[in-house]
């Protein structure tokens, strides 16, 4: 049953591989040189695309821009219903083109701060230790090649997500950092894609991202343990990711959870002193974790919604 | 036709003494060379918030490059820049937001002090920590006639992580008073956990909860 899963995906995959080809000439720009005003989603013009459609390209190629737009309605309303009913009333006065401040009701705060206690002491007693000892004992160029390695696996991930995200740019993109990383990069410990003369983008995209963009908010804010900052949306990737990551299906299981636990280790020692930094920078710790997570989420899924105007952030 | 000089000399030649007439020399050379300092000063203070930032990145870099330091006097030295390049009262009260009003005066300037000592001490290490992550810089956006977003980005080992500098023109001279690290900004990240404190505690205890964080270590 996992193996059909799988064939599956790899059809998927190569079908719109052959829509890629022609759909990537186009597209070699930067989300930062799209220019769009902030109510148009529209980020392919559709006489583009309808030109396009006529060299027999696949039907979904051609209403891109229609999902686009019905996803852009649909995201605002919900924003606009987020933020009325959000957490947090304080109406400090922003400047006029600062764009409105994500918050996030956090109802389970008792349980949400005792969980984040919880993964406190699991960091700084396992998971710190652990990593120290084995960032002595592997030099950082092979830790950073298993990451790139890891990352590159998590390909199914991004690029289904993106497809369902009518993202068909990105898709094609985060295809082609597949296809040089694992052909020319080594199985993925190099990183081609990613050097200047190649400079393929990344888009990143997941399950809780897809449905942001569909319009779902995040929920309420909720910490698991083990797993750190989560929304009741964003809860549904952790069970996504695990299905759509080919980690997952390596046979027996305890191999696959066994290199899950080392893709951890090997990340968080390539990051060691980033949550230290962040504790000690903050006066509170789990509202700063809180607040950082949701801007980050969301802006991320703005950003995706409406590509910034030239010179904006990327 | 003779040039200026010569003319100036002949004219103070006719109406002064020998003695006078050196003196009244060296004031007006002292002039010319006052102007000529200060034409040559000014692009500094009219400079463009991203050759401010510019220059106060490389300010710094100069500081961890030398390695004649050691590591606490590149943390005085880092420490003299701060207030140099950052806009400590705008910084500090944009991180209070609504809770600015709050504070008396006096709580005021002692919260600007506090928040400087825990920006310090939270991030000089990493900072000190610099080896030889590339900053590029990738664009500027103007907000308003005094504000403006210079944006950047560090290439590390593991990414290319946006930094953004929010700067305003303060007397002509473009310093920061926000960073915006991958998104999620400074004071806005500050805000959040200022006003939930706020929400339980009166400012005096606010800042005696800021005065315990800077003793600790």
């Amino acid at each position: 049953m996992k193996y059909a899963v799988l064939q599956a995906v790899l059809i998927a995959v190569i079908i719109s591989a052959s829509g890629c080809a022609h759909h990537n000439d186009r597209a070699a720009m930067d989300p930062r040189e799209l220019n769009s005003s902030a109510e148009s989603t529209d980020r392919v013009p559709s006489s583009e695309v309808s030109g396009k459609s006529s060299e027999n390209q696949p039907v979904m190629f051609a209403s891109s821009s229609t999902i686009e737009r019905n996803l852009g309605e649909t995201y605002k309303i919900s924003q606009a219903v987020e933020m009325k009913s959000g957490f947090n009333d304080d109406d400090w006065e922003e400047e006029e083109w600062e764009q409105e401040e994500f918050t996030i009701a956090d109802p389970l705060e008792p349980f949400n701060r005792a969980m984040f206690q919880f993964n406190d002491t699991l960091y700084f007693r396992v998971l710190k230790p652990v990593a120290q000892g084995y960032s002595k004992v592997v030099p950082k160029p092979a830790r950073s090649g298993i990451s790139h390695f890891f990352d590159n696996l998590k390909f199914p991930i991004r690029f289904v997500n993106n497809l369902l995200q009518a993202n068909f740019k990105g898709a094609c993109s985060e295809l082609g950092r597949f296809t040089v990383n694992t052909l020319w990069g080594v199985g993925g410990f190099l990183d081609p894609a990613s050097k200047k003369e190649l400079a393929i983008p990344e888009y990143d995209a997941d399950f809780g991202q897809t449905l942001g963009m569909y319009g779902f908010g995040p929920g309420f804010y909720i910490v698991w343990p083990g797993f750190g900052p989560s929304s009741a949306r964003d809860t549904l990737e952790i069970g996504t990711n695990i299905f759509l990551n080919p980690v997952s299906y390596v046979d027996p299981g305890y191999i696959s959870i066994a290199a899950r636990a080392y893709e951890i280790v090997n990340d968080t020692s390539l990051r060691i002193g980033d949550y230290e930094i962040l504790k000690e920078a903050a006066i509170d710790p789990y509202v700063s974790l809180r607040h950082a997570y949701i801007q980050y989420r969301e802006e991320m899924i703005r950003q995706r919604k409406n590509p910034p105007k030239p010179g904006g952030i990327n | 036709m003779r040039s200026a000089k010569s003319t100036t000399i002949a004219v103070l030649h006719r109406k002064t003494t020998r003695g006078k007439l050196m003196k009244t020399f060296f004031r007006i050379w002292y002039l010319y060379f006052f102007v000529t300092i200060l034409i040559l000063n000014a692009p500094l203070y009219a400079a463009t918030p991203h050759e401010a930032a510019e220059e106060y990145v490389n300010k710094v870099m100069e500081v961890l490059g030398n390695k004649e330091l050691g590591k606490e006097a590149k943390q005085e030295r880092l420490e003299q820049l701060y207030p140099t390049m950052f806009a400590e009262r705008e910084l500090s009260r944009r991180s209070l937001g609504r809770g600015w009003e709050k504070l008396n005066p006096s709580q005021q300037k002692e919260f600007v002090n506090l928040f400087r000592q825990v920006l310090e001490k939270a991030y000089i290490d990493k900072i000190l920590s610099y080896t030889d992550e590339k900053i590029e810089f990738t664009g500027t956006r103007n907000l308003n006639e005094d504000q403006s977003e210079v944006q950047t980005r560090v290439v590390t080992s593991s990414g290319r992580v946006p930094i953004d500098y929010r700067m305003i023109k303060i007397d002509d001279k473009w310093q920061i008073y926000d960073v915006i690290i991958e998104n999620v900004s400074l004071i806005r990240n500050y805000r959040s956990q200022f006003r939930s404190i706020l929400a339980r505690d009166t400012p005096e205890e606010l800042l005696e909860i800021l005065r315990k964080k800077v003793k600790e270590k």
